[in-house]
């Protein structure tokens, strides 16, 4: 088996590359977990697996460039020695956990109340609602409203317009 | 659960933001100044990824709060492309160290982002201030055209030089290079696009009621391109190019969202709560997540009812489902004023109905008299037509004793004519006498003559009248002769003929007490008997 350090530069490079993308798609999950406030396992498995997702990139990403940085590194021969078929199986296995990971953020989202839930909810009622600051700046307008609005004036409330008070 | 647990903070603040600029600048700064490789190396692989986590915790913020479907797509994209730039630049000063021309291709990838953003920044500037989220219009979609065009000659530089001139076979590409008419084009395209973003924007938010508050992010815009220009010219240690597009590109968006000019959804909560709707917003569990000022006074059984459709709590009260991301909304409908709307259109219907019975009643009446007006005018004709003989009935039955027989036969043959004449008038009000009636009106006539002792003979030529008048005519005279006539006449033949128009009665006599003539009538006498000759026919 070919090591990683061993390999050729375009293959190393595209490696990299793709851990670079699985590890933004995995820390995209757990900012998603943190700020829908999952439960801790999520967060703190999120967490962990982009932080050593981020490790693994920086080892790999260092070692192979030890022929450039003098001295070489403790952790270097080791990295450029693992196998390149292995690595990149780590790097399926961190693909693996990020479907996964998103799999449970969209169930999870999709049985939870959020604010475009409450917009949602304004649209199915069938009366007409608009919501606007003193100074006229519209902050929600319904499905209902909006209606109401384009029958009688040609437009929606738009904001700050003559329309917007009406 | 409640609200507040599931939405801590929803929005990205600007603090937290300052952090990650700052910590990104001062890694970047000072990666060059540490003596450990190692750590320099992790200095500005830490950054990347701060940066990286910036773009990313932005994102997710504006796929959370922005309402409008077409403003969301369009930023959560630019974001994505944003996402991509780092990359790539990543990619190029990490990753492909020893491959110039992959390097070289990633630097022109750089350009992907740039002119893809710009389209989409215009979008952007186009739509600020609208509540309301629509489909894109497809005609936007034409902007990608010289977009992509100049990707194209971009990522062919290699073959023509014209974005870019290098050195023969790429030599020191990278800081030897001049720039060709191509890139120039690039950059009009952009710096036109970044005018007409700030003129659009300036006139559609001029309008706004936040105008007061236009300057915060054309100073951000301002602070983006001075910033952009210096590092271009001069250099920073702290941060690059696509590092301070990124920060330039999010601040004025998120100042866009914050002074209100993007619409967002963070303020929605508060506007259910505050709202005079009767609702609450439920979790797939049936645990109300959210609630109006005035809460549904129904228990869990009642919703579990509306859930499948909608039902009366009371008369004037309907509680209603729907579905919505994560739960349902429950909401009462008061209808009371539609059910009293609808009592008063009961009652007015009702009242028409009445009406209308009424105005048919009146209709009938109204029928009912002139029909009697017509009958009683007829009446008056038929008085007026046997007035005389009436009289002479009366006179008749007068005479007391003497000749009571003869005078009631004579009433008779009177009567006869009376009721024979009333029938002739009933039958022209009609509108059709016809020419064999005088067959039942003389014949009649005859026979009480018979009683009375006259022999008497009646024929009729058969043809026809020309109208009803005629006939009528021809009777009255055969009356007038008789009653002259009589009481002397022993003897009568009646021969009755018809032209078509006229109708022709011709009598024979014998010891008539008196016979005259008159207008249609001719008279003669020959040895006792007398011939009569009448004609009859024309108009009323």
């Amino acid at each position: 088996m070919i090591p990683f350090g061993e390999a050729s530069h375009v293959m190393q490079g595209i490696l990299m590359m793709l851990f670079l993308v699985v590890l933004i798609a995995l820390m995209a999950c757990t900012l998603l977990s943190l700020r829908y406030k999952m439960r801790k396992a999520y967060k703190a498995g999120g967490i962990v697996a982009s932080f050593l997702s981020a490790a693994l990139l920086y080892f790999l990403l260092y070692s192979v460039q030890t022929p450039l940085l003098k001295p070489v590194s403790w952790f270097s021969p080791f990295f450029t020695n693992l196998p390149a078929l292995f690595v990149f199986f780590l790097l399926l296995l961190i693909v693996l956990v990020a479907m996964l990971f998103s799999f449970a953020i969209k169930r999870y989202v999709g049985n939870r109340i959020t604010s475009n839930s409450v917009k949602e909810s304004m649209d199915c009622i069938p009366t007409g609602l608009c919501f606007f600051t003193e100074e006229g700046q519209v902050l929600l307008v319904n499905n209902a409203m909006r209606h109401f609005s384009e029958e009688t004036e040609g437009h929606g409330c738009s904001m700050g317009g003559s329309s917007g008070m009406t | 659960m409640s609200w507040k647990k599931w939405h801590a903070n929803d929005d990205l603040s600007f603090p937290i933001m300052a952090v990650m600029i700052v910590m990104i600048g001062v890694l970047q700064a000072t990666d060059d100044f540490v003596a450990d490789l190692k750590v320099a190396f992790l200095f500005g692989f830490l950054a990347q990824l701060v940066l990286v986590a910036l773009v990313l915790s932005w994102g997710i913020s504006i796929q959370v709060r922005i309402v409008a479907k077409d403003m969301r797509y369009v930023l959560v994209t630019s974001v994505a492309f944003l996402l991509f730039w780092l990359v790539v630049r990543y990619a190029k000063y990490a990753f492909f160290n020893y491959d110039e021309t992959i390097r070289r291709y990633l630097w022109y990838a750089y350009y992907i982002p740039q002119l893809v953003i710009s389209p989409l920044s215009l979008y952007i500037a186009f739509h600020l201030g609208c509540v309301s989220s629509r489909p894109v219009n497809r005609k936007w979609f034409l902007l990608a055209i010289p977009s992509l065009l100049l990707v194209v000659l971009i990522f062919t530089n290699d073959f023509h030089q014209l974005a870019f001139r290098f050195r023969p076979h790429f030599e020191d590409w990278s800081s030897t290079y001049a720039h060709g008419p191509i890139f120039s084009i690039v950059m009009v395209y952009n710096i036109i696009a970044l005018l007409i973003e700030v003129i659009v924007g300036y006139l559609r938010c001029r309008v706004s009621s936040s105008r007061k508050k236009l300057w915060i992010p054309l100073l951000f815009l301002f602070l983006g391109v001075v910033l952009n220009w210096y590092e271009y010219a001069y250099g920073l240690d702290s941060f690059n190019m696509p590092e301070l597009f990124c920060f330039t590109f999010i601040l004025v968006i998120e100042s866009c969202i914050d002074i209100g000019f993007i619409p967002s959804n963070t303020q929605y909560r508060e506007l259910f709560e505050q709202s005079d709707l009767c609702a609450v917003i439920v979790d797939k569990e049936g645990d109300v997540i959210l609630s109006s000022r005035q809460p549904l006074p129904f228990d869990r059984e009642d919703m579990r009812r509306a859930a499948e459709k909608p039902f009366l709590v009371t008369p004037d009260l309907r509680l209603t489902s729907m579905p919505v991301s994560g739960g349902s909304v429950f909401w009462t409908d008061d209808l009371s004023q539609i059910n009293r709307l609808n009592g008063e259109l009961s009652d007015i219907s009702s009242q028409l109905s009445e009406e209308h019975e009424l105005i048919t009643a009146n209709a009938s009446m109204e029928e009912l008299r002139a029909s009697l007006e017509k009958k009683q005018l007829l009446l008056d004709r038929i008085n007026n037509v046997t007035d005389k003989e009436i009289r002479s009935i009366r006179s008749l039955l007068d005479d007391g004793e003497k000749d009571k027989k003869r005078n009631l036969m004579h009433v008779c043959v009177l009567e006869a004519y009376v009721k024979r004449r009333s029938n002739l008038e009933i039958l022209l009000d009609a509108g059709y006498v016809s020419y064999g009636e005088l067959d039942y009106c003389i014949g009649e006539s005859l026979q009480y003559l018979k009683a009375y002792g006259v022999n008497c003979s009646y024929k009729r030529k058969e043809g026809s009248a020309g109208n009803g008048f005629a006939v009528v005519k021809c009777y009255e005279q055969f009356e007038r002769i008789i009653e002259d006539a009589l009481p002397g006449l022993t003897d009568l033949l009646v021969h009755v003929e018809s032209d078509g128009k006229l109708v022709f009665l011709k009598m024979v006599m014998e010891h008539p007490t008196k016979a005259t003539g008159g207008e249609g009538v001719s008279i003669s006498t020959d040895e006792g008997t007398t011939y009569v000759m009448a004609v009859a026919g024309g108009e009323q």
